[in-house]
């Protein structure tokens, strides 16, 4: 039984090798520079994401702006994409949807909110995956500030790291073939949180 | 005979007296020298081309080139004729500062009435506007130079050769609204497509400049 299992896994790597290597070989290796590029871009991503959150939490922000602004920020993600949420008062991190994380942002119980993120870097390198996306991790700080009707202020300041995905895609535009970088959030997690 | 000799004295004597009394009717002052004259009407002429503000340069120059033209040796002709000079020479460089000046003022118009500028400017205010409605209001103007606001926005990240790497590309009201959303300078301006009515049918801008 052993035996067949192993020759099972055997079989199975060699086929994901294979076709890795397929995978591979359909698209030579990225010069630097145009590595550079999309190692740039992805950054500008969690960036714009960032200065999206802002506005969506800005209590003096519109309703109907904010609900633009969510329609944006969701085009940054890859279907399905999650967003952890942690509280000083709980050692737990909850998990939504990016939609409903927007949506719960935008109805906080606070009468002022601001939210900035700083220290933006890779922590894991964009890295070329057998099937030819190239995934990578940034990890960004939030620092958060509620302050409620009566005055009472909350704050803490939260890691996160956010799963990037680049992927090489092509479409039709005035006739034209046009070759170029989808750069879509995945998940967002939480490492930690400190006051 | 003798009668006859007494008349033809007395004819010569009246005769040559006739033309003693003719001689003295011209008095030397009212002698024409025509030399003098045409200096006379040069000076004046050229005093009037000196003091002249409503003839054109083309027409001074003509009028002097025709003074010029009678090889005058006057002294006072020759110093006139080189104010003129000096006066015609001065007036074209004004003309030519002035023309140069006009040339530079509707270049600067074509320039700031060039679709790549006005778009540029838009883009500027978009992202710089003090408020929402601001924004909105440059957003709205701005549309107006496209063919629709789902206009195709190409965004070049880099390029392997001749061949661009670009972004997810956006439309244009899309794009509009993110330099309004993130207040940052927009991507500079590669490429225009136009319409046959002028209208922007597509837009290529570039992160490499």
């Amino acid at each position: 039984m052993a035996n067949i299992k192993n020759i099972c896994l055997a079989a199975f790597m060699t086929i994901f090798a294979v076709s890795g290597l397929f995978a591979q070989s359909s698209e030579p290796e990225l010069a630097p520079d145009r590595k550079a590029a999309i190692d740039s871009l992805a950054l500008e991503k969690v960036r714009d994401l960032s200065k999206y959150i802002s506005i969506i939490g800005d209590k003096e922000t519109p309703f109907s702006e904010a609900n633009r602004v969510i329609e944006r920020a969701m085009e940054l993600f890859s279907e399905g994409s999650q967003m952890g949420v942690s509280s000083l008062a709980s050692n737990e991190v909850k998990y939504y949807g990016v939609r409903t994380y927007f949506r719960r942002l935008m109805a906080l119980n606070y009468d002022k909110v601001k939210i900035d993120w700083f220290n933006i870097q890779y922590i894991s390198d964009l890295e070329r995956q057998p099937d030819g996306r190239y995934v990578g991790v940034i990890t960004i700080y939030q620092r958060f500030q509620g302050i409620t009707e009566d005055g009472m202020k909350y704050q803490d300041t939260t890691k996160k790291d956010i799963t990037v995905y680049v992927e090489r895609k092509q479409t039709q535009i005035g006739g034209r073939l046009i070759g170029f970088w989808d750069v879509l959030l995945g998940d967002i997690r939480v490492s930690e949180t400190t006051q | 005979m003798k009668n006859s000799g007494k008349f033809i004295l007395f004819a010569f004597l009246a005769i040559a007296n006739l033309g003693i009394i003719s001689c003295k009717k011209q008095p030397a002052a009212t002698v024409v020298d025509p030399q003098a004259e045409v200096i006379a009407k040069a000076k004046a002429d050229l005093r009037a081309l000196l003091n002249d503000t409503e003839k054109s340069i083309e027409q001074k120059e003509k009028e002097l080139a025709a003074i010029k033209a009678l090889n005058l040796t006057d002294p006072e002709v020759l110093s006139l004729i080189a104010q003129v000079e000096e006066k015609i020479a001065a007036q074209k460089a004004e003309a030519l500062r002035l023309e140069e000046e006009r040339k530079r003022r509707e270049a600067e118009l074509a320039r700031a009435n060039a679709p790549e500028n006005r778009l540029r400017n838009f883009f500027g205010q978009i992202s710089n506007a003090p408020s929402q409605g601001a924004a909105d209001a440059n957003i709205n103007q701005a549309l107006d130079m496209f063919t629709s606001p789902d206009a195709p926005v190409l965004i070049i990240i880099s390029k392997a050769g001749d061949q661009p790497d670009y972004d997810r590309p956006t439309t244009i009201q899309k794009y509009l609204e993110y330099l309004k959303d993130q207040k940052k300078p927009a991507d500079a301006i590669e490429n225009i497509v136009f319409d046959d009515n002028g209208k922007i049918k597509e837009l290529e801008l570039t992160k490499l400049k």
